[in-house]
C-alpha cells in the first residue's frame, strides 16, 4: 500500500512542533490569500462575508469530527466541544490567544487574550469589525459547536467593536447547552464536503517514539498546549490541521463558484498560500 | 519544504528527489479517488496538473525555483522543478502580495519550550 505523507513523523520533535504549529495556521493564510481577491473580484464586502461564512460553515462540522475521532474526544457536552476548538485550525495557537473557564458540562466561557485578526481588521473601521465579529462568528461558531452537539450556542458576553478602543480581553463568549433549545442543523455545503474523497483519508499514526498524551480522552486542560502531545501523536494532529485547511478550500471553492462561478476554481489561492507558508 | 508544505494535497506519499540543480518531486495518492480532477479545493488544482501551486511553493523555499513540467503518470502526479544559480529569484505572485496587509503572513510562533509546553 501506498504510504501517506509521513514527513511529520520523520521530522526531530523541536521542528514538529513547529511545523505543526505553522501547519496550523494555514486556515488563515488560505483566507487572506482568498478574500482581498474575493473583494477585489465583486466590489463587495458582503460577499466577502457570506463566502467566509459558508466556508468555514461546510467544513468545520467535517474536520471537527475526523478530529474528535482522533483525538477520542467523546460525548457530547462543552468540555468536548471545548477540546475540539483547542484543536481547531480557526484558533490557532498563540495567532489567537485563547484563554478557557470551565464550569460544568453544559457552560462554559473563552476569552481572547489577544486576537491577531481583530488587530489586522480595527484599522478598517467598525463596519469591518463588525463583519468579522458579529455577521461572521454567529453562524459559524454555532456550525462548530454542532458538531458536537446541535443544542449548542456560542454567544457573547461582550465583543468588538471594543470600547474603550484598548479593552481587553478582546472578546469575551459562553458556550452553554440547552436541550431545549432548537437543535442546529448542517449547513447547506457541509453534506457535501463531508461526501468528498479528501474527507476520508485515513490518518495512521505511527508509532510511539516518546511520550505524552496519545489522545484528549481526559478533563479539559484550560492551558492545553501542542507540546503536551507524544511525537507519533501531534505528527498524526498536524495532518488533521492540513486536512483542515484543506476541507477549507473545498469549501471556500463550492461558495465562491456559487457567489462569482466557475472562474473561482483557479489556483490563486494555492499560489499566495503555498508561497507564504512555512510548513 | 516540498516534503512538508500544507498546501499540497494530504493522502499522497511525497518522494522528492534532489539531482544538482533539478528536484523531482512525485505525489501518489493512497487512493485513485483523490487524483479527481473535478475535486474542489487544492486537491483538485493538484490533480488537475496546474503547476503554479507547486512552482510557487517550492519558490517559498527559493525564488529561483521554476516549474519544468507537471504530469501525471502512473497514477501519481510528477513535477519536475529546477533551481538554476543563475536564475532571476521570480516576483512574488500577486495573490501573495495581496496577504501582505495581513499579520498572518509574518506572524513569529514564539517556540520557547514554556509556550509550546514541551
Amino acid at each position: 500500500m501506498t504510504r501517506q505523507c509521513d514527513a511529520f513523523d520523520d521530522l526531530p520533535r523541536p521542528e514538529l512542533l513547529r511545523v505543526a504549529l505553522e501547519t496550523m495556521h494555514v486556515g488563515h493564510l488560505l483566507d487572506r490569500a482568498l478574500m482581498p481577491q474575493l473583494y477585489f473580484a465583486t466590489e463587495s464586502f458582503d460577499a466577502v462575508d457570506q463566502v467566509a461564512i459558508d466556508e468555514w460553515m461546510g467544513a468545520s462540522p467535517v474536520y471537527t469530527g475526523r478530529m474528535r475521532r482522533l483525538m477520542r474526544i467523546e460525548g457530547d457536552a462543552v468540555p468536548a466541544i471545548v477540546k475540539a476548538l483547542q484543536l481547531d485550525c480557526g484558533f490557532p495557537h498563540q495567532y489567537m490567544d485563547v484563554g478557557w473557564t470551565m464550569v460544568d458540562d453544559l457552560r462554559c466561557e473563552f476569552f481572547l487574550r489577544h486576537c491577531s485578526v481583530l488587530l489586522d481588521v480595527e484599522p478598517y473601521g467598525e463596519e469591518r469589525v463588525r463583519g468579522m465579529c458579529h455577521t461572521i462568528e454567529d453562524p459559524t461558531f454555532d456550525a462548530t459547536a454542532y458538531a458536537t452537539n446541535p443544542c449548542a450556542r456560542i454567544r457573547p458576553i461582550h465583543r468588538p467593536p471594543r470600547a474603550p478602543a484598548d479593552r481587553l480581553p478582546h472578546c469575551h463568549w459562553t458556550i452553554e447547552i440547552d436541550p431545549a433549545n432548537e437543535p442546529v442543523g448542517p449547513a447547506k455545503n457541509t453534506r457535501a464536503v463531508a461526501a468528498l474523497p479528501l474527507a476520508r483519508i485515513e490518518n495512521v499514526r505511527a508509532a510511539e517514539r516518546d511520550t505524552g498524551w496519545t489522545d484528549y480522552a481526559r478533563d479539559v486542560e484550560p492551558e492545553f498546549k501542542l507540546g503536551l502531545l507524544s511525537s507519533a501523536t501531534l505528527a498524526a494532529v498536524a495532518r488533521e490541521f492540513q486536512i483542515q485547511a484543506h476541507l477549507l478550500s473545498c469549501s471556500a471553492e463550492m461558495a465562491l463558484v456559487e457567489r462569482v462561478g466557475a472562474d473561482a476554481r483557479r489556483p490563486a489561492r494555492a499560489v499566495g498560500c503555498g508561497r507564504v507558508a512555512r510548513g | 519544504m516540498l516534503r512538508l508544505v500544507a498546501t499540497l494535497p494530504p493522502g499522497f506519499s511525497r518522494d522528492v528527489t534532489v539531482r544538482g540543480e533539478a528536484v523531482h518531486l512525485r505525489l501518489e495518492p493512497r487512493s485513485a479517488e483523490l487524483l479527481d480532477g473535478a475535486h474542489p479545493g487544492w486537491l483538485g488544482v493538484a490533480a488537475r496538473g496546474e503547476g503554479l501551486g507547486f512552482e510557487t511553493a517550492a519558490q517559498g523555499a527559493d525564488p529561483r525555483a521554476r516549474l519544468e513540467s507537471v504530469a501525471l503518470r502512473d497514477g501519481a502526479i510528477e513535477a519536475e522543478i529546477s533551481v538554476r544559480a543563475a536564475a532571476e529569484p521570480a516576483p512574488m505572485p500577486k495573490a501573495a502580495q495581496l496577504m501582505s496587509v495581513s499579520s498572518a503572513t509574518t506572524f513569529r510562533f514564539d517556540t520557547s519550550a514554556a509556550r509550546l509546553g514541551s
